[in-house]
């Protein structure tokens, strides 16, 4: 598979870490705007504190629009902390989260999901009691309402779209199973499928390769480059060779701080990252 | 081996048996019974009877509520009986403002409920002639007013409750216990006389419905019993057309994984205020019904463990299926009505003797043949004499273990069918009732989580030999 080059040139300003920090860490709500503008999503001082241990503490990171933005890191890092903290989740300590110009910090988790963030769980959550149909049906965009669901049923239109994208992924022969008779790696697709049919700006998508097969893995891998088309993607992941498949712009978390920024190949170089991460 | 309830493929089936059945069938045979010569008429039901069934139904009713709740957005509530008095306590209003002896008049000229006059608590120092009835005792003098108050005041309730409580996110065991709590506050709010609710007297000495029907006429009781099918079959549509439709799908998903359908942008609160207030809305009418058919409504009709006995009738007929709650609220029901009453044992007990005694001859066939292929004599021996056949079973436990122990359950069946129907002048005392729920309860839980509608589907699987014969494997 010919991997498609990720970076382009011109699209991203590039900065080191400290050159970041020393624009960024002003209290100029000014230059905060500027960045939020900049960036489909920006976060600023964001720190997490669970009793007294910092599990994330990120002086600014920022993410363009249709950029997809690997984050890796050991265990404990604080890469799901990080999207909890940006899915609303869980509310940050300190800190700002700006999502498309606004800042959503502290706003309710159904109210940064209306306005277009989405999130694959690290273990993929399905509804298993649903078919696999069903479990898609729930991700329509704009049908969260209780009177759309009371008095309208779902149209050909999106049956057509849930079934093209079920096809897409392989699942269509297991379109009315219920999704707890699901294989995992058949799970890992439904919850990324449901991702991808909400159509949200950002998918926050942790670990979308966890105990699937190499050829799996591919497709997967395959599936989030194209979303890249018009979306952004924030990819969490362990596995290497998947990144390296991804192809895309790294951050590399430690300890809750960002260690280092760059493509795979620029970390793979770095003694830092190689004694936190790369090495072991 | 995925039965899914939501997909049946015949979705109208149990509302046609309960159509026909209620409808047709038992009225039918009623009717018949009126005329028929006495030696034919004892087969059918009497207005007693019809009456007890019209009770029956509308504890069916609060069961499809709760099983929208319960079984489907996976809320267990443990305050539909609370629901259910609210409405009949409306109703009883109703009632107890059109009957009792007349002429008892209040200090403004409006009529004083018998059951109001008896328990009221007058001040200090005042007379009889200065009393008044309450102000929210006149709203029910009207039928109309009466009827969409008995549904509006419980989803309202359930409207309060459900809102602080699913708002805040109380979720599972500590939200049963939040409604228990609400119900045993409600329980001490109408026992008391000075709530002008009657105290621990209730509400009774009801005469007349809608007019001039005479309640303790047989044709009326026949028509409320109609009415009441009729009900149940209507809020078993409603409920099964909701339970289909999209919003039944969010249900279900609330019950998986409430937090997942968070981050898919909805509002899981909204979804279980609407099936908390419907099923609170649905225990209102069945209240509503169940009042004139019973004659009295006192706070323990609310008791704490009336609601855990909804919860009970919708566990044993299956939860999260509509059929499975009205089927499970009839069968406890009835069971209740057969051990609650005196009953001559001596023909189950011929039954079970006959059962055992069949049962036992086929098993100890089916353990003579592997005694005939080991040893021919011991066969014999065994043939003739039985106690070798008990040796046999004993030293090859392992091969025919399932056999042996069939046997032996038959055998005791037989011993203890034997003993029941020698003993016939015994008779069977209602305080076994408890006992019998109780285990019925335990079957349900451990052995059946599918309950009464599952049944089917665990014994195909059975007799096919797929499974262990338990639920366990499903979820």
């Amino acid at each position: 598979m010919t991997a498609p080059n990720s970076i382009k040139p011109g699209n991203r300003v590039q900065f080191t870490q400290a050159e970041r920090t020393r624009e960024y860490l002003g209290d100029d709500p000014d230059q905060s705007r500027l960045w939020a503008e900049r960036y489909l999503l920006f976060v600023k001082n964001l720190t997490a504190v669970f009793d007294g241990f910092k599990a994330v503490d990120i002086e600014a990171l920022g993410v363009e629009h249709n950029e997809l933005r690997v984050i890796i890191g050991p265990n404990g890092a604080g890469k799901t902390t990080f999207c909890d903290l940006v899915s609303g989740k869980t509310p940050p300590t300190t800190g700002q989260v700006f999502f498309d110009r606004d800042e959503i910090t502290g706003v309710q988790e159904v109210d940064i999901a209306r306005r277009g963030i989405g999130r694959k769980f690290q273990t993929p959550t399905v509804f298993d009691s649903l078919t696999t149909f069903e479990n898609l049906e729930l991700s329509l965009p704009g049908r969260q309402g209780l009177w759309s669901n009371l008095c309208r049923a779902t149209t050909p239109e999106e049956t057509g779209q849930i079934e093209a994208l079920l096809e897409r992924v392989r699942l269509i022969d297991e379109r009315d199973t219920e999704a707890s008779q699901l294989s995992h790696g058949q799970r890992q697709w439904l919850a990324i499928s449901a991702l991808i049919l909400t159509n949200p700006k950002l998918l926050l998508v942790d670990e979308p390769a966890a105990g699937l097969t190499d050829a799996e893995t591919a497709l997967t891998a395959e599936l989030l480059l194209e979303l890249r088309a018009d979306h952004t993607l924030i990819v969490i992941e362990h596995d290497m060779d998947f990144v390296r498949q991804l192809n895309s712009f790294v951050t590399v978390l430690n300890e809750g701080k960002i260690l280092a920024e760059g493509t795979l190949a620029e970390l793979q170089n770095n003694p830092e990252v190689i004694e936190a991460y790369l090495g072991r | 081996m995925t039965d899914n309830p939501r997909q049946s493929k015949r979705p109208y089936m149990a509302l046609l048996i309960l159509l026909f059945i209620g409808v047709i069938l038992l009225p039918g045979l009623y009717f018949a019974g009126r005329f028929l010569p006495p030696a034919l008429a004892w087969a059918c039901p009497s207005i007693e009877t019809v009456n007890m069934l019209g009770r029956y139904l509308t504890f069916a009713i609060v069961a499809v509520g709760l099983d929208l709740v319960w079984g489907y957005a996976g809320i267990l509530s443990l305050c539909q009986a609370f629901f259910f008095c609210l409405g009949g306590y409306a109703m009883g209003m109703y009632l107890a403002h059109h009957g009792g002896p007349e002429g008892i008049v209040d200090a403004n000229g409006w009529k004083m409920p018998a059951c109001l006059y008896v328990v009221y608590p007058g001040g200090v120092g005042q007379t009889e002639a200065e009393w008044t009835v309450p102000f929210f005792w006149k709203p029910f003098w009207s039928l109309p007013v009466t009827m969409l108050l008995a549904l509006l005041i419980p989803g309202l309730v359930a409207l309060v409750i459900g809102f602080f409580g699913f708002r805040s996110r109380v979720r599972g065991v500590y939200f049963a216990i939040l409604t228990q709590a609400i119900t045993v506050a409600a329980f001490n709010f109408f026992s008391m006389n000075n709530m002008r609710f009657c105290g621990t007297n209730g509400l009774t000495r009801f005469d007349r419905i809608a007019g001039s029907f005479q309640l303790s006429e047989p044709n009326v009781k026949l028509a409320l019993y109609i009415i009441t099918v009729l009900a149940l079959a209507a809020v078993y549509w409603g409920c099964h057309g909701l339970i289909k439709s999209r919003l039944g799908r969010v249900l279900v998903a609330i019950r998986d994984d409430e937090n997942t359908l968070r981050f898919s942008g909805y509002k899981p609160y909204v979804y279980k205020l609407f099936a908390f207030v419907l099923a609170g809305m649905i225990a209102g009418l069945a209240g509503m019904l169940y009042v004139p058919q019973m004659g009295i409504i006192t706070p323990f009709d609310m008791e704490a463990g009336k609601s855990i006995m909804i919860v009970i009738w919708v566990a044993v007929g299956g939860r999260g299926t509509l059929a499975g709650a009205v089927l499970g609220a009839l069968v406890v029901n009835l069971l209740y009505n057969y051990f609650t009453s005196q009953q001559d044992i001596s023909i189950p007990g011929t039954i079970l003797t006959f059962v055992g005694a069949i049962g036992g001859f086929v098993t100890s066939i089916m353990l003579l043949i592997p005694n005939f292929k080991k040893n021919v004599g011991w066969g014999v021996a065994s043939l003739i004499l039985g106690v070798p056949l008990l040796v046999f079973a004993i030293m090859h436990f392992n091969e025919v273990k399932k056999t042996f122990l069939l046997y032996i359950v038959f055998i005791v069946m037989m011993v203890v069918g034997f003993m029941l129907s020698a003993a016939g002048l015994l008779m069977w005392k209602a305080d076994y009732w408890p006992f019998v729920l109780g285990g019925l309860f335990i079957a349900v839980v451990l052995w059946m989580k599918g309950g009464l509608m599952g049944l089917p589907g665990q014994l195909m699987r059975l007799i096919k030999g797929s499974g262990t014969g338990t639920a366990s494997n499903e979820n």
